[in-house]
């Protein structure tokens, strides 16, 4: 069952500036979805027009099957943590949670019984009575989410809830939340700009850009087939590394010309570029993501000097220069690697991933139809 | 090193700001205290110099017969601040006294008290008749010689005038100096020798006796001679919290929309609505007469509440949009997320919130519209507001400053028991609102 569907949904404001533009997508019930992109992609945006808490200026929004999107917040049957909890002030914890629970025609004993089980699940139930400027900011977050729960809404929008919190504290939300989210089975729609949250949390992760959606998929999918060079840049730390290359068909074969290198595609890349050629001047790029360069003992696609090691302890990452442009690589703790030292480069050629250089595009094989 | 470098600093430091905020305080009582402690005073006490720190709780009278044949009875008051008695009235007219002393010192002497007490004066005479007759004899003598003195001086200050610019008469000059130094010496012995005589004579011709004061008769007074003033206080307080009620309602309104909303030519509005308050109110007062007049609301609260709300709503706009600008949107979008219609959200949730700083802007609006003075001379006529009564009682014909200190003090009171009422809300707000 579809819980959540978004159809053209579009935000304009003012006469030019597009908050967010023809936004498509379906939610399954159950599901955890994260919008990820960086500040001002518009993520935010959509997130409050599910919310009803922005007009939509062209599109459609349908909770399970039902069109809402005129309707005031109140009738969306949604429930919603703030980034600043916006947790009420004038009211102790218990009457935080009870408040939305008060329009429900419940009895005084539903509701207190409501108000202990979530916070029960949620670790506050010490500090029912006590006043939010009492509680640190990770226990305000907590009761933002225990009020959030108690409505058992159809559809739970987060926005960016957990980044006001320090670095460890927001790992272990993150864990928490999750949890949380497989005991109420509640269908989720998170807002972040923290690509780890999205990648540790998410069911389905939607990436955005400029108010466009660039890629919707599965954690693994955003990683190892990244829609365009956005995403791959911003998906992965560090991020991918991007080398422009020529390309070049010579006697069947395929071959990669870099001022620096020069290789024989192998069979699948080759495929691609024989497929889709690129748009323009056909200069594409190359995708590798850091773990995929290896350092081997003996001269392989190129060698270079190392500018920079940065020692992580689990791993190393290692950087050079190519042509001006820093590139990294992910190697494993041992052996060392000395800055200076010469090293030969070896590229896991069935995880690189080439784009177009001028529109940024993925180029893909096609599929086959079977 | 550095540390015990810096110690005395800090102590100066310190003293310093100490010693500031003791003069800040200091300027901001005295006159507060000098207009309470003067609304206690007496008539003779307000206008006696120096001026007596605190309001005496007991009068002293001294009562003497001037003229017993023609049963002219002299009152005196006794005065802290000259340290001796000072004579206030003279008259024969035992009702007179009466009432010239309640209003001279706010004692009440009745007549009967004043008449037992001029009996014992003259039981006292009596009594020491001959005494006091040797006693007036050597006051008389004492006198004669005084006149002679008082001649001889006179004669040796022209004598000098005429000498200091003569030449060659260096010694004589120096002689008359000398005679005049004699003189006065002279003069003021016999001085003390009158006084002496007369001190020991005053106990045989006088009474003397303590009345307490009557402490709120200034205030009594007050409302006694300006018959409107208990009226007007009424006006008054209805006049501002009308103000209060309509600046609070359409300025509160008005401030949230500033605050909550974008739309167009919002910081114009925004400006344009200080400019109300650039023109004084005294000039805005005449057109208003005749606007008022023609509404039927001239000499009338609501009419002045509706002229002060114009000023007031725009300090109102700018206090209370700033106020619910520090509530954060996301506390009333949570209460609409959460089963809340936007009135919902604002009632239950922002003005909650708000209610401290609402209740300072009630309080701007209520102590401005209370003791307004200039408009309200204008725009009242039969039904004039306390300000008005307490200013009128200042200018009038016989301008008692203790009485119009009592006004000011009485006008003060409901604003600052409307402060204390709220103070809660205005401690709060001076630490913003806490989200």
């Amino acid at each position: 069952m579809i819980a959540l569907q978004l159809e053209g949904l579009s935000k304009r404001y003012g006469t030019k500036v597009w908050g967010a533009k023809d936004v498509n997508l379906q939610v399954s019930e159950q599901e955890f979805i994260v919008f990820l992109g960086p500040s001002g992609c518009g993520k935010t945006t959509t997130l409050r027009m599910i919310a009803g808490l922005e007009e939509v200026t062209e599109g459609r929004i349908l909770i399970h099957g039902k069109e809402v999107t005129d309707l005031p917040p109140r009738s969306r049957d949604i429930s919603m943590v703030f980034q600043s909890y916006a947790v009420w002030p004038h009211m102790t914890v218990f009457e935080n949670i009870a408040f939305p629970l008060k329009l429900k025609k419940l009895t005084k004993e539903q509701i207190a019984d409501t108000v202990h089980a979530v916070s029960d699940m949620t670790n506050i139930s010490p500090y029912l009575e006590r006043y939010p400027r009492q509680l640190s900011g990770g226990q305000r977050q907590r009761v933002a989410l225990a009020r959030a729960i108690a409505v058992k809404p159809k559809l739970f929008l987060m926005d960016e809830p957990l980044s006001n919190l320090d670095a460890k504290l927001r790992v272990r939300m993150r864990t928490e939340l999750k949890a949380i989210h497989h005991r109420t089975q509640a269908t989720t729609v998170f807002v972040t700009h923290d690509q780890a949250e999205a990648m540790s949390m998410a069911d389905r992760i939607v990436i955005m850009e400029n108010g466009k959606i660039i890629q919707i998929g599965t954690p693994d999918q955003v990683y190892f087939d990244s829609a365009n060079v956005f995403v791959a840049g911003f998906i992965g730390t560090p991020p991918t590394n991007f080398i422009p290359v020529d390309w070049r068909m010579e006697n069947g074969t395929t071959r990669l010309l870099h001022p620096d290198f020069q290789f024989d595609a192998p069979d699948a890349l080759a495929r691609i570029l024989q497929q889709n050629p690129p748009s323009g001047d056909g200069k594409i790029l190359l995708g590798i993501r850091p773990e995929s360069m290896k350092i081997v003992d003996n001269p392989a696609v190129l060698s270079t000097s190392t500018l920079v090691v940065e020692p992580q302890g689990s791993h190393q990452i290692v950087a050079f220069e190519l042509q001006g442009q820093i590139l990294k690589i992910l190697a494993p703790p041992f052996p060392k690697v000395r800055e200076g030292q010469t090293i030969h480069v070896d590229f896991e050629w069935n995880r690189v991933m080439l784009f177009d250089e001028n529109s940024g595009l993925r180029l893909k094989e096609k599929e086959v139809k079977a | 090193m550095s540390r015990r470098g810096s110690r005395p600093g800090k102590l100066v430091g310190r003293t310093l700001f100490y010693v500031l905020i003791a003069g800040v305080v200091l300027v901001i009582l005295t006159p507060i205290y000098f207009l309470v402690a003067i609304s206690f005073m007496s008539d003779r006490e307000a206008y006696d110099w120096p001026l007596p720190l605190v309001p005496g709780f007991f009068t002293q009278f001294r009562l003497e017969l001037s003229d017993p044949e023609e049963g002219l009875v002299l009152l005196s008051v006794y005065s802290n601040a000259q340290g001796k008695f000072v004579s206030i009235a003279e008259s024969a007219d035992l009702e007179y006294l009466e009432s010239f002393t309640r209003r001279k010192t706010n004692c009440t002497l009745d007549q009967e008290y004043l008449q037992a007490q001029i009996e014992q004066v003259q039981q006292k005479m009596g009594q020491n008749q001959q005494l006091l007759e040797q006693g007036q004899q050597s006051v008389d003598e004492l006198k004669g010689k005084m006149a002679k003195i008082n001649a001889e001086l006179v004669k040796t200050t022209r004598k000098l005038n005429l000498l200091t610019g003569a030449a060659g008469m260096e010694q004589m000059l120096k002689d008359t100096q000398a005679q005049l130094v004699q003189l006065k010496a002279q003069k003021e012995e016999l001085d003390k020798q009158i006084a002496a005589v007369e001190n020991q004579l005053a106990p045989l011709r006088s009474v003397e006796f303590r009345k307490p004061k009557n402490l709120l008769a200034n205030y009594v007074t007050f409302f006694k001679v300006s018959a409107d003033a208990l009226m007007a206080l009424f006006r008054s307080l209805q006049v501002a919290l009308l103000t209060v009620l309509i600046s609070l309602s359409i300025g509160g309104l008005a401030g949230y929309a500033f605050a909550r909303y974008g739309f167009r030519g919002k910081n114009m509005l925004k400006i344009s609505v200080l400019f109300v308050r650039m023109f004084p109110g005294i000039a805005i007062a005449m057109p208003m007469v005749v606007i008022l007049a023609q509404m039927g609301f001239y000499d009338q609260p609501l009419g002045l509440s509706l002229v002060y709300s114009v000023g007031q709503i725009a300090m109102t706009i700018w206090i209370t949009a700033s106020i619910f600008l520090g509530i954060p949107v996301e506390l009333e979008e949570a209460a609409l997320v959460f089963g809340r219609s936007r009135a919902g959200a604002f009632f239950k949730i922002t003005l909650p919130l708000a209610l401290p700083g609402l209740a300072a802007s009630a309080m701007y609006a209520f102590i401005g519209s209370w003791a307004e003075t200039a408009q309200a001379i204008v725009l009242t006529q039969f039904n004039p507001t306390f300000p008005v009564v307490v200013y009128q009682t200042m200018v009038g014909a016989k301008g008692m400053i203790n009485l119009v200190a009592a006004g000011g003090v009485a006008m003060a009171l409901p604003a600052v028991l409307f402060t204390i009422l709220i103070r809660k809300y205005i401690l709060q707000m001076w630490g913003g609102v806490r989200v």
